[in-house]
C-alpha cells in the first residue's frame, strides 16, 4: 500500500499536466514538486534543465525563429511547453528518488530478477567502458584520431558482446544450481 | 534521439504505450517460451550490455559535441529482435527513471522507434545484403537501423502539430511538422549511422575473433 501511492500520484502529476494547456498548471505542480522535494529541490530541479536543455533549447530557439518570422507570437507556447518539460522531468527525478525501481516491478518476481541483474552489471559494465577510454588515452601522446576512435567504440561493442555471451552461460549455471527455475513457472 | 517529456501529447503517446505494452508482453511470452530457463539471465546480461554500448562515445570532428552508439545493430544482429527490442526497451526505461535522460512519456515512442524498428531494420537489411557481402550487409544494417530509428521518431514528432493545436491554431506539443523534422533528425542521423555501421562491422569482427 505505502508503495503504490507514489506510483498513482506520479501517474496523476503525468496525466494533468499532459492533458492541461493552461501554463499555470504545470507551473503550481513544479511549485508543487520542490516543495514536496525540501532541500534536494533546487538540485532536482538544476538536474531535469540540464537533461532537457538541449533538445527544449533547440526547439524553443527554433520556434520563436519562425513564429516572430512570421509576426506571430510565440510567447504562450514557449512558457506552456517549456514549464511542462520542467515539471514532468522534475516529477519523474523526484519519483525515481523516493521510489526503489524495483517496486515497479515488484508485480512479477521474474522481471524484478531481471531489474536486480542489470542494476548489478551496470556498474562493472561502466567500469569496462571507462578503463577501455582510459586505457586509449594513455596510451595517445595526443588526441585520439577519429578512426582511433571508432577502431575503439568497435573493439568495446565486441568485448561487450562476448562478456554478455560468457556472464550468460556463468549466470544461467549459476541460477540453475541454486535451484532458481525450479519455481520459474510460479510469476 | 532522447525526447524529452512534454513534446508528444497524449493522443500519441497513449496509444504508443497500449501498443507498446502489448509488443512488450508477447516479446516476453515469446522470450520465455524459446529460452525458459535462460530467459533470465539473458534478458538481464543483454540489458546491461545495451547500456554499455550506449556508453560508447565518439567526439564529433567539430566542435567538442559528441555522439554515442546505441548498439541496436550489434544486438539484433547477434540476439535478435525479441531480446534487442526488451533489452534496448529497458535501458530506455531506466535511463528516463534513473537520470532522467529522455522522458517517461515519450518513453513508449523511443522504445517502438529505436527498440522495435532499429533492430528489425537490421535485421532485414542484412537478411537482404549478407548474400552480396557480409561486412556490407553489416554495415548498412547498423547504418539503416540509427536513420529508420531516426525517421519514425522524427514522423512520430512531425505529427504532433496536426493533432494537437488549441483554438487559435497554435501547436500544444512539439511545434514543427514533417518538412523541418525529418531533414533535421534525419540527416544527422545519416552521418552518425556511418559510425553505428562502422561499429557494428568492427563489434562482430571483434566478437568472432574471440570466439574462435
Amino acid at each position: 500500500m505505502r508503495t503504490w501511492w507514489p506510483i498513482t500520484l506520479y501517474s496523476g502529476v503525468v496525466l494533468l499536466i499532459s492533458l492541461s494547456h493552461d501554463p499555470r498548471v504545470p507551473a503550481a505542480v513544479l511549485i508543487l514538486i520542490l516543495g514536496v522535494a525540501g532541500r534536494r529541490g533546487p538540485r532536482l530541479l538544476l538536474r531535469a534543465l540540464i537533461t532537457t536543455a538541449l533538445f527544449s533549447g533547440l526547439v524553443t530557439l527554433g520556434y520563436v525563429v519562425v513564429a516572430l518570422d512570421q509576426g506571430n507570437a510565440p510567447w504562450l507556447w514557449v512558457l506552456r511547453t517549456n514549464l511542462r518539460v520542467l515539471a514532468l522531468t522534475t516529477a519523474t527525478l523526484l519519483f525515481a528518488a523516493l521510489v526503489d525501481p524495483l517496486t515497479l516491478v515488484r508485480s512479477s518476481r521474474w522481471l524484478q530478477t531481471v531489474v536486480v541483474l542489470v542494476l548489478a552489471q551496470i556498474t562493472t559494465v561502466r567500469q569496462l567502458v571507462g578503463d577501455a577510454r582510459l586505457a586509449l588515452l594513455s596510451r595517445s601522446p595526443g588526441r585520439p584520431r577519429l578512426s582511433a576512435l571508432i577502431r575503439q567504440g568497435g573493439s568495446i561493442g565486441g568485448a561487450l558482446l562476448l562478456k554478455a555471451q560468457r556472464d550468460l552461460t556463468t549466470r544461467t549455471e549459476a541460477m540453475t544450481s541454486r535451484g532458481f527455475f525450479l519455481d520459474a513457472d510460479r510469476d | 534521439m532522447h525526447v524529452p517529456d512534454g513534446f508528444i501529447g497524449p493522443r500519441t503517446w497513449l496509444p504508443a504505450a497500449a501498443l507498446a505494452g502489448v509488443s512488450t508482453w508477447f516479446a516476453l511470452r515469446r522470450i520465455r517460451q524459446t529460452m525458459q530457463a535462460e530467459a533470465i539471465p539473458t534478458l538481464g546480461v543483454i540489458t546491461a550490455c545495451s547500456f554499455g554500448l550506449m556508453l560508447i562515445a565518439v567526439p564529433l570532428p567539430f566542435g567538442g559535441a559528441t555522439v554515442h552508439a546505441t548498439g541496436v545493430g550489434l544486438l539484433a544482429l547477434r540476439f535478435g529482435v525479441t531480446t534487442a527490442y526488451l533489452a534496448i526497451g529497458l535501458v530506455l526505461a531506466l535511463q528516463a527513471f534513473l537520470l532522467g535522460d529522455g522522458g517517461v512519456t515519450s518513453l513508449p515512442v523511443s522504445a517502438l522507434c529505436l527498440g522495435l524498428g532499429g533492430p528489425l531494420t537490421a535485421v532485414v537489411t542484412h537478411g537482404l545484403l549478407r548474400r552480396v557481402n557480409e561486412r556490407l550487409a553489416r554495415f548498412v544494417a547498423g547504418w539503416s537501423a540509427t536513420v529508420v530509428a531516426a525517421l519514425l521518431t522524427a514522423l512520430v514528432l512531425g505529427l504532433q502539430p496536426l493533432v494537437a493545436v488549441d483554438a487559435a491554431g497554435e501547436p500544444l506539443f512539439f511545434p514543427f511538422g514533417w518538412r523541418t523534422v525529418v531533414p533535421a533528425l534525419v540527416l544527422p542521423h545519416a552521418v552518425v549511422g556511418v559510425l553505428e555501421g562502422l561499429i557494428t562491422v568492427m563489434g562482430l569482427d571483434r566478437w568472432r575473433q574471440e570466439e574462435r
